[in-house]
């Protein structure tokens, strides 16, 4: 109890709320723009929130985190253009409600209750479920650590877009740039040649920005060459929820924010999963189908209840285990790092307060992102009409003075540079991009737990199989690993 | 055009080279395995190891299921291509152009060539949406946070 009066005495203050407000409508500009993500608004700001420094950072992290994810939807109801992948399944129902129904008000207010609902939600769940975790997560010694982490790598690139074979050669070579430097345990510099730059190791920001800032801005240039921007008006009449539409959707509200937490809980899942199996659900769920696809209420309040709701959820294996549920959380994860918290089991007893601010920073966050989305959704849909054309040069310079003012350091603005570039083509190829970031995050904490395993084993590998916890976590990652292998079986199995 | 199965054995051969020279260059810190734990070497030549099998596996499936990657195509030289390109050269030429004249002279004529290469051609715009950037970045990041920006090469 002390810490949470703690927690709150320190987070409530008019800079913190200040800084919440001004992230959240950063966060719900970036996802109201098709073609900026979640992630890349969490890569370009992350720098800014690190200069801004301790809580005031980690709380700008998660408005923009909340703010994205919410954003997705305003022009997935108004465009059909869903800002962030997770908001798809809203054009299905918001898109007929706003424009054929003509209640483009009544879409996006079921949208913003539903969305402040799911991340409200979840939030409750993390802040239940996370020390429970926590405390069974405490038995775990250096093999289980490492099984986790290889766990956690193994899903996240076999669930991610691309190709499965292509995500773990990523993945692994993010595992290799984080052993880049002096080896702590030899003292030895490995893969330096002779460059005091490389001897420090690469730093994971430039890297960061590179691949999902400059890269975006690459695609976008592709994809909006020879489109003519076409500037759209919208009459928003009213925004505030009425008590029908309420009654009616609770019941999907609560089961898709259930789904949605559980979703998230799972490492390399995402919004766009959740909110897809919730509109599937709220569609089996209903008496009437009918309406589904025309303009149901339920469709709208499933998915964004469902992509909002696996924030808390994907919170909770990345608070106490230290493993990143996707691409956002990995980014939060390393932000984390950055401003000196440590997540994983000993964080709940350690550092205390800190993750209680946590939990009171993503409530808040929640709640702020709504009164914005119920009181400034007029505004917020001007923006989305800002062209691409203004917005990409704006980026790259961010992501300029971003990664320059991490450290100061001209070599970090050329890996940035190397970074995009070799993005571009990696998007080209079908790579998945997310498994570079989780390689490099989750490198040290592998390696330092093999490391460990083997020290405590007199380096017999057998330890990894002869604890059932570790040997359970490895089996999952190869049974994951090779699912392109045996899946066509399956699939023809179940077919004939 | 390309297609992905020359890509797929492009993304195998690199991979295979990258791989290689990982697990050789950590044979040479040691990969024995001691009471005192394993070599510096050990872990990165693991992962060497690891991306020479994902390579040889990618080569395989490549060639396995040639047929069917040749009739997926992956667009390399369309007009939008050559415009992200450009914006590459662009964004290079930046990165370069910061370090030597400095931040701000450089940003201005970056902001400025960029928006004419994504075809904006109303210069009053232009001019308007880059002061205002860069009095934003000036006032936010130079004064509020105090954001050290490069300076020109002959200002020390």
């Amino acid at each position: 109890m002390e810490s949470i009066i703690d927690a709150l005495v320190q987070l409530v203050s008019f800079t913190n709320i200040a800084l919440l407000i001004l992230s959240t409508a950063l966060g719900i500009f970036i996802g109201a723009m098709p073609g900026l993500s979640v992630n890349m608004g969490l890569a370009l700001l992350f720098p800014v929130t690190f200069k801004v420094g301790g809580l005031g950072g980690i709380i700008m992290l998660l408005g923009i985190y909340c703010g994205a994810i919410y954003g997705g939807s305003i022009t997935a109801i108004l465009l059909k253009t869903p800002g962030t992948p997770a908001s798809a399944a809203t054009t299905l129902d918001g898109y007929p409600m706003a424009i054929t129904n003509g209640q483009p008000g009544r879409a996006l207010s079921i949208s913003t209750t539903a969305s402040t609902f799911g991340g409200v939600f979840s939030t409750f769940c993390l802040i239940c479920c996370a020390p429970l975790l926590a405390m069974v997560a405490l038995q775990f010694s250096k093999p289980e650590y490492f099984a986790l982490a290889i766990f956690g790598i193994s899903m996240i690139t076999s669930v991610s877009p691309g190709s499965i074979v292509k995500g773990i050669i990523g993945c692994i070579i993010g595992l290799w740039i984080a052993t880049i430097g002096t080896d702590a345990m030899s003292g030895l510099d490995r893969f330096a040649f002779d460059s005091l730059y490389l001897k420090g190791g690469v730093s994971f920001m430039p890297i960061l920005i590179g691949l999902f800032a400059i890269t975006q801005v690459f695609i976008n240039v592709e994809d909006n060459f020879g489109k003519k921007y076409e500037k759209k008006d919208f009459k928003i009449d009213n925004v505030l929820p009425s008590m029908a539409d309420f009654s009616l959707t609770l019941p999907t509200l609560v089961r898709s924010s259930c789904i949605g937490t559980f979703i998230g809980c799972v490492p390399g899942t995402g919004g766009d999963i959740s909110s897809w199996i919730c509109y599937n659900q709220a569609k089996t769920w209903a008496k009437d189908k009918s309406q589904f696809g025309k303009g149901d209420p339920r469709g709208i309040a499933a998915s964004e209840s469902g992509n909002n709701s696996i924030v808390g959820g994907a919170f909770i294996p990345m608070l106490t285990l230290g493993i990143p549920g996707d691409g956002a959380t990995a980014i939060i994860l390393g932000a984390l790092m950055v401003h000196g918290i440590q997540p994983g089991p000993m964080l709940f007893t350690n550092n205390a307060v800190d993750v209680y601010m946590i939990f009171i920073g993503m409530m808040l966050a929640n709640i702020v992102m709504g009164a914005m989305g119920l009181s400034l959704i007029k505004l917020f849909t001007k923006v989305t009409n800002v062209p691409m054309v203004i917005l990409l040069p704006i980026i790259v310079v961010m992501a300029m003075i971003g990664t320059y003012s991490y450290n100061n350091s001209v070599p970090d603005v050329f890996v940035m540079l190397g970074a995009g570039l070799i993005g571009y083509f990696m998007h080209k190829f079908d790579m998945g991009v997310p498994g570079v970031i989780i390689g490099i995050i989750l490198g040290k904490l592998a390696e330092e737990n093999f490391t460990g395993s083997l020290m405590m084993s007199d380096g017999s590998l057998s330890i990894f199989v002869t604890s059932p916890i570790c040997f359970v976590f490895l089996l999952l990652a190869l049974v994951s690993l090779l699912s392109p292998m045996y899946k066509p079986m399956l699939k023809s199995l179940f077919k004939s | 055009m390309a297609n992905m199965r020359n890509c797929n054995l492009l993304v195998s051969v690199v991979t295979g080279i990258v791989g290689a020279l990982i697990a050789t260059t950590s044979y040479s810190y040691g990969i024995e395995v001691t009471m005192y734990g394993p070599g510096a070497g050990f872990w990165p030549f693991f992962l060497g190891l690891s991306l020479l099998i994902v390579a040889a596996v990618l080569l395989f499936d490549t060639i396995r299921n040639s047929g069917k990657y040749v009739l997926e195509p992956v667009v390399l030289s369309n007009p939008g291509n050559i415009a992200a390109y450009h914006m590459m050269a662009l964004v290079c030429g930046y990165g370069v152009t910061m370090f030597v004249i400095g931040f701000y002279p450089s940003t201005f004529i970056f902001m400025f060539a960029a928006m004419y290469m994504l075809g904006l051609r109303n210069y009053k715009l232009m001019l308007a949406v880059v002061l205002l950037f860069l009095g934003f970045i000036f006032l936010v990041f130079t004064q509020l946070l105090n954001i050290f920006l490069p300076l020109p090469f002959f200002i020390d």
